[in-house]
C-alpha cells in the first residue's frame, strides 16, 4: 500500500490513471442511475459495443475517436428504435440485431484501419496507459454529463419516475431519452480507456443497482452509486498495478464485490435482514 | 361557450385500428364527469387523446375556450396505478412535490414554500403521517390518495383520474370522492374513467358512456337507460341486468 502510495507520487502516469478511473467511476454511476431505473441496461450495453466501428472510422479519418463513436453510438440507438417501431420484432431482439451487426462491422473495421491499433485495449481496457489526451477528454465529458444531470435533475427525475405525468405538463419524453443515449455514448467512450467497450456495462449498472438497494431516494442514489463506481475504480487501479492485472475487469469484480455485500446486508433490501425479519414474523405468528 | 369543455369529432387509432370514432360531447365546468363502458371501450383512450398523450388521428378539444396547449398548466392528470414502477427510489412527499414541477421553470428548484405546500395537500388525502415512507410501502388506496395529493398539488382546474378507485379500501373510496366532490364544489371539472357501475350515481353529476363510439353523453340519469346500457355493454348486460344494477 506505501509502495502503492510512493508510486503514485512518483510517475505521472499513474496519477493520470488514478484521475481518469475515478471519474470515469463517477459518471458511470450517475448516467447508470438513470440507465438502471428506466430499465435500459441491455440498450446501455448494445451502445458501449456499437462504439466499436465508431472507433475505427475514427482512426481511418484521422480525427478525435470520441466523434465517430457518438455517431455510431447514436444510429444504434434510432436504428434499434426504428426497427421496433416499424416491425413486430421485440424490443430485446432487436437491440441484439443492430449491436452485434455493429460490433462485427466494428472489428472488421479495426482490422482494415490500422495495425496498430490495439482491438485488445479498446474491448479490455488499459488504464495504466491513459495519455494525457485522453484524461482531459475524460475531464470534460465528466464535466458536460454531471452538469446536464444537475441542471435537468427536477426532469430527469419526472420523466424517469413517471413519463406519462411528464407529458400530460409537455415534458418532451423522446427528446430526454435521447440525450440520455448521448450522454451514455459519451460516457462509454470515456470509459474506453479504464474498463474498455465489452465490460463498461458492468460500471454503468452494477454501483447503480448497489445503490438501488441502499436508499429510497434518487439524488442519494446516483450520489451513492458514483461513490461506488469510485470506489471499485481506485481499488481495481490499485490491484491492477500491483499484480499486473486486466483493469477493468479488476474495476468490475470489485464493484461486483460491493453489490453482493449490498445484496446480502443492505438493512432494508439484504437477503440476510429479510430472511431474519421474515423468522421473526413467523415466530410471532406461531405464538 | 366560455365556460365548456367541449370535443369535437374526436377519432383515435391503435396500430392502424380505430379505438374511438367520431366522438363528441360537452359539458359546462365546474362538474364531476364519469367516463363509464365496457372493458375495451376506450375510456382510458379517450382521456389520454385528450390530453394529448396519444396522437389523435382528427378532432378538437378545448378547455373552456383554451386548447390542450394553453390549458396545460391547468390540468392534473392522474395515471392508472399499474402504469407507477411502485420500486422507484422516491418518498412520499417527494412524489407530491412532483406535482409543483408543471409551474416551475426548467432550471428551477422546488422551494421550501413548495415543500410545505406539498405536505399541506398530503394533508388534504389524510396521508401526512406517511410522508417519508417509499411509495411501494403503501397499500393501493394510500398510493392513490398519495397521486391525488400529487394532483391537488397542481392547483389545476380540470383533473382527469384513470381509474383512481381500482383495487382500493373502502375508507381510501370514500375519502377520495369526498375530495373530488369538494374540488367541484371549488369549481374545478373533473373526470373520471370508472368501471363500477353500482355507484356512478352517488358519484357523478355526469356521465360519458363509450363503446368505441359515443353512445350517451349528459346527466347521470340521461345516461342510465336500460336501452342504452344494453348498447354499450351488450354481452355483458344480462348480467347486470341480475346484478340489479337498474332496480
Amino acid at each position: 500500500m506505501i509502495a502503492f502510495y510512493q508510486d503514485l507520487v512518483n510517475y505521472e502516469f499513474l496519477q493520470k490513471a488514478l484521475f481518469t478511473s475515478i471519474m470515469v467511476g463517477v459518471i458511470c454511476g450517475v448516467i447508470g442511475s438513470f440507465i438502471v431505473l428506466r430499465g435500459m441496461a441491455l440498450i446501455g450495453d448494445a451502445i458501449s459495443h456499437a462504439v466499436l466501428p465508431g472507433v475505427a472510422i475514427s482512426y481511418m479519418l484521422g480525427i478525435n475517436f470520441f466523434y465517430g463513436a457518438v455517431v455510431t453510438g447514436m444510429l444504434t440507438a434510432i436504428g434499434i428504435g426504428y426497427i421496433n417501431q416499424n416491425s413486430r420484432i421485440k424490443n430485446d431482439s432487436a437491440i441484439g440485431i443492430v449491436f452485434s451487426a455493429a460490433f462485427a462491422l466494428g472489428v472488421i473495421l479495426i482490422a482494415r484501419a490500422n495495425s496498430s491499433i490495439d482491438l485488445n485495449r479498446i474491448l479490455f481496457g488499459n488504464v495504466l496507459s491513459v495519455r494525457s489526451s485522453d484524461m482531459w477528454m475524460t475531464l470534460i465529458i465528466g464535466a458536460i454529463v454531471l452538469l446536464t444531470v444537475i441542471f435537468f435533475y427536477k426532469e430527469l427525475l419526472v420523466s424517469t419516475f413517471d413519463p406519462t405525468f411528464a407529458a400530460s405538463y409537455g415534458l418532451p419524453n423522446k427528446l430526454i431519452h435521447y440525450v440520455i443515449m448521448i450522454l451514455l455514448t459519451m460516457v462509454t467512450v470515456a470509459s474506453l480507456q479504464t474498463v474498455g467497450i465489452i465490460l463498461v456495462v458492468a460500471m454503468l449498472i452494477t454501483p447503480a443497482s448497489t445503490a438501488y438497494l441502499l436508499t429510497n431516494r434518487l439524488w442519494v442514489m446516483i450520489l451513492l452509486a458514483a461513490f461506488f463506481g469510485a470506489l471499485a475504480s481506485i481499488i481495481g487501479l490499485y490491484f491492477s498495478f500491483v499484480y499486473n492485472l486486466s483493469s477493468g475487469a479488476v474495476i468490475v469484480l470489485v464493484s461486483t464485490a460491493f453489490f453482493l455485500m449490498a445484496f446480502f446486508f443492505s438493512p432494508k433490501q439484504g437477503l440476510l435482514w429479510r430472511t431474519i425479519r421474515g423468522k421473526k414474523k413467523r415466530v410471532i405468528v406461531q405464538e | 361557450m366560455e365556460k365548456m369543455i367541449e370535443v369535437k369529432n374526436l377519432s383515435t387509432s391503435y396500430h392502424g385500428q380505430e379505438a374511438l370514432h367520431n366522438i363528441n360531447f360537452s359539458f359546462e365546468t365546474g362538474k364531476l364527469i364519469g367516463i363509464i363502458g365496457p372493458n375495451g371501450a376506450g375510456k382510458s383512450t379517450l382521456m389520454k387523446s385528450m390530453l394529448g398523450l396519444i396522437r389523435k388521428d382528427e378532432g378538437e378539444v378545448s378547455f373552456a375556450g383554451m386548447n390542450l396547449k394553453e390549458a396545460r398548466k391547468q390540468i392534473a392528470y392522474v395515471p392508472q396505478r399499474a402504469a407507477i414502477d411502485w420500486d422507484f427510489p422516491i418518498i412520499v412527499l417527494d412524489a407530491v412535490l412532483l406535482g409543483v414541477y408543471p409551474n416551475l421553470g426548467v432550471f428551477r428548484r422546488p422551494k421550501k414554500t413548495d415543500r410545505e405546500w406539498a405536505y399541506e395537500c398530503l394533508k388534504k388525502v389524510g396521508m401526512e403521517d406517511f410522508s417519508r415512507k417509499q411509495i411501494g410501502e403503501l397499500s393501493g388506496g394510500q398510493q392513490q390518495r398519495v397521486f391525488l395529493a400529487r394532483a391537488l398539488a397542481q392547483k389545476a382546474d380540470f383533473f382527469f383520474l384513470d381509474e383512481p378507485l381500482v383495487g382500493i379500501d373502502v375508507t381510501s373510496e370514500e375519502l377520495i370522492m369526498n375530495l373530488l366532490k369538494n374540488l367541484r364544489d371549488e369549481g374545478k371539472s373533473i373526470f373520471v374513467v370508472h368501471h363500477d357501475l353500482t355507484k356512478v350515481e352517488d358519484y357523478f353529476d355526469n356521465l360519458i358512456l363509450l363503446n368505441k363510439k359515443l353512445i350517451k353523453s349528459g346527466a347521470v340519469k340521461s345516461v342510465l337507460q336500460p336501452e342504452l346500457m344494453r348498447e354499450a355493454y351488450e354481452a355483458q348486460f344480462s348480467l347486470l341486468d341480475s346484478m340489479g344494477v337498474f332496480s
